[in-house]
């Protein structure tokens, strides 16, 4: 949470996540040359900035791939929390990663000629008309600009300046980049490449992306997620019996607008579904320490006051909620982020 | 799983919940193990560049008969066989070797199944031609054919970048031609072999600027075919040259 702003709030998990991520990019490059070398000897050799130009690619195509599969992920199960949890430095090690690869390929084959090498990639005689003529490279360069705005507002003092929602809908272009990429390998490498393990691997990522994807949309708006019509100024979202204790249930309005209902030390209390940082599912985390914690970054608010925790400052909208016997009623008029609402007492005859 | 373990809940700045970490025991070690395997994967599937070679290790010298146009091309006085001529980097050769005549050349060799190119070392007395003369032009006198390919600039081709055709290398065998390096036609053949052909315009001239649109492409491509030493040169028009 944020106090102050520092360059990276390091912990233990994330030097350890770090770590792993640094070791795994580098394994892969050298893996990638070494198997390179065996499968192609010499005089059949490929170029040695070629195979970096590929590794880099390579790379930066499943690295993309595990960013995008993460989020889902994390939706379905809550195991993978470990892995999003810093997923933002995942995301500005592809950029390095993609950027290489971009540097690398316009000096190399747009390099060492009669042009400037961006303008001898960029233009160089090809046909928006055609499969075989279409410019790839121009796909690319548009994706990469996308992840060069994502990884440069990716700190949090840009969400907090953009705000949330801004800075959501920015990154949300991560789909739009995604579509380009996929375009820019179908257009270049498919295309230059014979072997189809390429056209499976793009197929299968895609499959896979939006499988993922449509799963956890399917799960949040699975019928228990939705509360019932209102009857007065009062909605019915269920029965305590259905929340855990320290944990919370997530009800849809019909405006999609979600409120999530925490029940914790015989109390209930409703607050938004939505972080404050980065506008992760509240209602998927749980109560610790007194405090909602977000699943994604672990932000904190206190339920009856839908703040954070003196010193930090995040504030949530807050709903009032009353109980009548079993059944949760919660007025599905927000208060102002920070409004302070008394939480519904659990009667000992209704436990 | 007991219930704690159901019910563990991950903050990244707490300690890690024993359900966590034993999922990213397992976790972990097949993401990484997955990586490798599309990494090896990737890795062999990649095509054969073809056996194009570079040979930047030695310096050597030529001398034959230059002949400066459509491209120079020096007929090796050893054999008879025909050398393609360009300089450093993504550029045709220098003025100076626009003037035909019995030369003497340092440089180094690029070479794939027989067809050969010098580099020119960019010392000015790599090129000296001792008796100069006046060639002209090369005439098509050959039949008309129609033959299917790929457009690529030849010194990427015969090895200074492998592979040195297809899509990816497009912009850089475009940038190679408008450089000056001579545009090539490969063509393979029923028979498994491939063939060679220098593309040249009607008047003997380049033909850059007809082909230029096409490059790294399939295509079909029109023309007469001629003969200079080995080279099998192909003369086309303006049009000649359709996408596949």
């Amino acid at each position: 949470m944020t106090s102050n702003y520092k360059l990276v709030q390091w912990n233990r998990h994330k030097k350890v996540y770090d770590i792993v991520l640094l070791g795994a990019v580098l394994g892969y490059l050298l893996t990638f040359f070494i198997a390179t070398t065996i499968a192609h000897p010499t005089p059949r050799d490929i170029s040695i900035p070629v195979v970096a130009i590929r590794a880099l690619a390579t790379l930066a195509f499943i690295l993309l791939h595990i960013i995008l599969c993460i989020g889902p992920l994390a939706r379905l199960t809550n195991r993978p929390a470990p892995l999003l949890y810093n997923r933002r430095h995942l995301g500005v090690t592809f950029f390095v990663v993609a950027f290489a690869h971009a540097a690398l390929a316009t000096a190399y084959y747009g390099g060492f000629g009669v042009r400037n090498p961006m303008a001898a990639t960029l233009d160089g005689y090809h046909s928006f008309a055609s499969i075989s003529g279409f410019p790839f490279e121009v796909l690319g360069l548009l994706a990469l600009i996308i992840f060069f705005v994502m990884a440069a507002t990716s700190h949090d003092f840009w969400l907090a300046n953009l705000s949330p929602r801004l800075w959501k809908s920015l990154h949300m272009l991560v789909y739009l980049a995604y579509g380009l990429v996929v375009l820019h390998v179908g257009f270049g490498a498919l295309q230059s490449e014979r072997s189809p393990i390429f056209a499976i691997a793009l197929l299968l990522g895609v499959l896979t992306v939006a499988t993922l994807h449509i799963v956890a949309g399917l799960k949040e708006r699975r019928p228990g997620r939705r509360a019932a019509q209102p009857t007065t100024n009062w909605l019915d979202v269920g029965s305590i019996d259905e929340i855990q204790d320290n944990a919370a249930k997530v009800v849809c309005l019909k405006d999609r607008e979600r409120i999530a209902v925490f029940k914790y030390d015989g109390k209930v209390s409703a607050v938004s579904n939505v972080c404050a940082h980065q506008n992760g599912p509240l209602g998927e985390g749980r109560i610790v320490n007194g405090c909602i914690t977000c699943p994604w970054h672990g932000y904190q608010y206190l339920p009856e006051k839908g703040q954070s925790p003196p010193p930090y400052t995040e504030t949530i909208p807050t709903y009032n909620v009353r109980l009548e016997g079993k059944r949760i009623l919660i007025n599905p008029h927000p208060n102002p982020p920070g409004t302070p609402v008394t939480p519904a007492i659990i009667e000992a005859t209704a436990l | 799983m007991n219930n704690q373990d159901a019910n563990a809940f991950y903050v990244g700045y707490l300690p890690l919940p024993r359900a966590h970490r034993r999922a990213l025991r397992i976790y972990i070690p097949t993401l990484i193990a997955c990586i490798a395997v599309l990494g090896v994967a990737f890795a062999f599937a990649q095509r054969d560049p073809g056996p194009g070679a570079w040979d930047t290790s030695r310096l050597r010298e030529w001398t034959g008969r230059l002949q400066a146009l459509p491209y120079p091309v020096l007929i090796d006085d050893t054999d008879g066989s025909a050398l393609l001529v360009v300089e450093q980097g993504k550029h045709g050769p220098r003025q100076a070797a626009h003037t035909s005549g019995h030369a003497r050349l340092r440089g180094w060799l690029l070479e794939r199944n027989g067809r050969r190119m010098i580099e020119l070392d960019p010392a000015e007395d790599a090129l000296r031609i001792s008796a100069p003369t006046t060639t002209p032009p090369p005439r098509a006198p050959g039949p008309v054919v129609e033959l299917v390919g790929e457009i690529l600039d030849a010194k990427c081709y015969l090895g200074a970048m492998k592979p040195g055709d297809g899509k990816a290398h497009k912009a850089c065998a475009t940038l190679c031609i408008q450089g000056g390096i001579p545009p090539m036609l490969y063509v393979d053949e029923p028979s498994g072999h491939r063939r060679h052909y220098l593309i040249i315009a009607p008047d003997g001239l380049s033909a850059a600027d007809i082909v230029l649109p096409f490059i790294g492409e399939p295509v079909s491509i029109r023309g007469r075919l001629a003969k200079l030493a080995d080279l099998d040169l192909l003369f086309i028009d303006t049009g000649a040259v359709t996408r596949r």
